[in-house]
């Protein structure tokens, strides 16, 4: 390894603090981009520095945009009476890829987890009640895990008793998978949640 | 390298790169252990499921000494405490619980007492949440009691006279009478009823249940109190955040 010129080795390192890069993976890339044009090269630094200057937090929602507020919270199309609270940026990419919501959206930016010393106020709660008053319906859709089921009954109370309807998704077996190799607590989940089929 | 097969409860869980999560156990063989479970944000993960806080398991994982996280092997389901509650102060307390194990010891500390304490207040707090405040004192009282910092609700620690109203005082962890207390510093009423309540309480069976008599708001002054303490004697401030979000929480409705 300390054969390698610095700076390569320096891309090498880079690279491997990438999530799910390993050191032999950085190593292909670092390889590949030594062996490509100046120009993909350049091409790729800059739409890395591109992210990091144009991309924002919508001061509405805080999903990611470039235009504050985003394209979503100021689309007359979508319904501006329901609001989708999801922890993470990438779960707004999610939902809008199943193109079945055509409503707003809000980013905690996380959830309560008192082991880790996340409270209230590290996360985009505040903001969200300043949201709530033409809105008709709250979808929570927080992931199933124990902080996040806090974190849903955290807003469930604090939402409540603003006449509006707060729902969340639903917990249960995933497509295609067989029922023999689900866990107890997501097949209790299921169990419960079930629904009239005819 | 050992290969270990402990029961444990699950403290907490994070995380770690692409698809794993690096769980901290509180097992009965070994104490405190951190493990990481490759893979266990899976869809298919035969873990999925089961290393979320408040989760009581039997797990197996290979032990090296040398190494600050063991790798989880196997992981077979006991029982999830406070399963879809939909009251936040039940699941707040029981995360007290586990966010105390979390501060309170350091190292692997290994204690059956501990492991025990923890899953029967558990049990008792999931089938009894009427008297969940009640069981997190009693979970407090044991837990100062197991790490070598009893409580004395009978004598004045300073005149060593018998105690009849009692006094904490913060700066130096001790309970004293009224006579003794230098009121320079700042000190906390321990009332009568709480005093005997406490009293009560350290004699108690918790599978025989706990006294039939709930504390009244004040309780939270009773907590306050033994948090302190214990934070006193283990020489670093503890604050619980299961019990600040809490509060917060009340606040906030008492507002609207
Ligand atoms: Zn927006
Ligand atoms: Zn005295």
């Amino acid at each position: 390894m300390s054969s390698l010129p610095d700076s390569l080795q320096n891309l090498i390192e880079q690279l491997s603090r990438f999530p799910g890069i390993g050191k032999k993976s950085a190593q292909r890339l670092s390889f590949y981009l030594l062996k490509s044009s100046r120009e993909e090269a350049v091409a790729l630094a800059k739409a890395i520095i591109e992210i990091k200057d144009r991309i924002h937090t919508c001061s509405h929602c805080h999903n990611i945009s470039e235009v504050d507020p985003c394209k979503i919270c100021t689309d007359p199309k979508r319904d501006h009476s329901t609001i989708c609270v999801v922890q993470e940026p990438m779960d707004v990419l999610a939902i809008e890829k199943t193109g079945y919501y055509r409503g707003l959206y809000h980013v905690l930016g996380g959830v309560l987890s008192p082991l880790n010393g996340i409270g209230p106020d590290d996360l985009n709660i505040q903001d969200l009640l300043h949201r709530l008053s033409d809105i008709k319906e709250v979808i929570l859709a927080i992931n199933p895990t124990r902080d996040g089921e806090i974190t849903s009954i955290y807003l469930s109370k604090l939402v409540k008793g603003k006449e509006i309807k707060v729902t969340r998704i639903a917990q249960g077996l995933p497509i295609g998978i067989d029922l023999e190799f689900a866990d107890e607590i997501t097949l209790t989940r299921a169990l419960e949640g079930r629904t009239n089929i005819l | 390298m050992t290969v270990i097969k402990t029961e444990a409860l699950v403290l907490k869980s994070i995380p770690f790169k692409e698809t794993s999560s690096i769980v901290q156990l509180y097992t009965k063989e070994k104490g405190k252990v951190s493990v990481i479970a490759k893979g266990a944000r899976r869809l298919k993960s035969p873990f999925r499921g089961y290393l979320e806080p408040l989760s009581y398991v039997e797990v197996i994982y290979y032990h090296k000494p040398t190494r600050e996280i063991q790798t989880l092997s196997k992981i077979e389901f006991i029982q999830t405490f406070f399963q879809n509650s939909t009251e936040i102060t039940d699941t707040a307390y029981a995360m007290a619980v586990m966010e105390c194990i979390d501060k309170f010891i350091h190292g692997h500390q290994k204690d059956e007492r501990i492991f025990l304490l923890m899953v029967n207040v558990m049990k008792f707090m999931d089938s009894n949440r009427d008297f969940i405040k009640e069981a997190f004192i009693y979970f407090l009282l044991k837990i100062s009691a197991t790490l070598g910092y009893k409580t004395d609700f009978s004598t004045c620690s300073v005149c060593k006279q018998p105690l009849k109203s009692a006094l904490y005082e913060p700066s130096t962890g001790r309970i004293i009478c009224r006579r003794c207390a230098d009121f320079q510093e700042r000190v906390l009423l321990l009332r009568d009823e709480i005093l005997d309540y406490m009293r009560i309480l350290e004699k108690v069976d918790l599978e025989a249940g706990l006294p039939k008599f709930q504390l009244a708001k004040p309780s939270i002054d009773v907590i306050d109190f033994l948090v302190s303490y214990i934070s006193y004697h283990l020489d670093f401030p503890v604050k619980l955040k299961s019990l600040e979000i809490l509060a917060n929480l009340e606040f906030n409705i008492e507002e609207k």
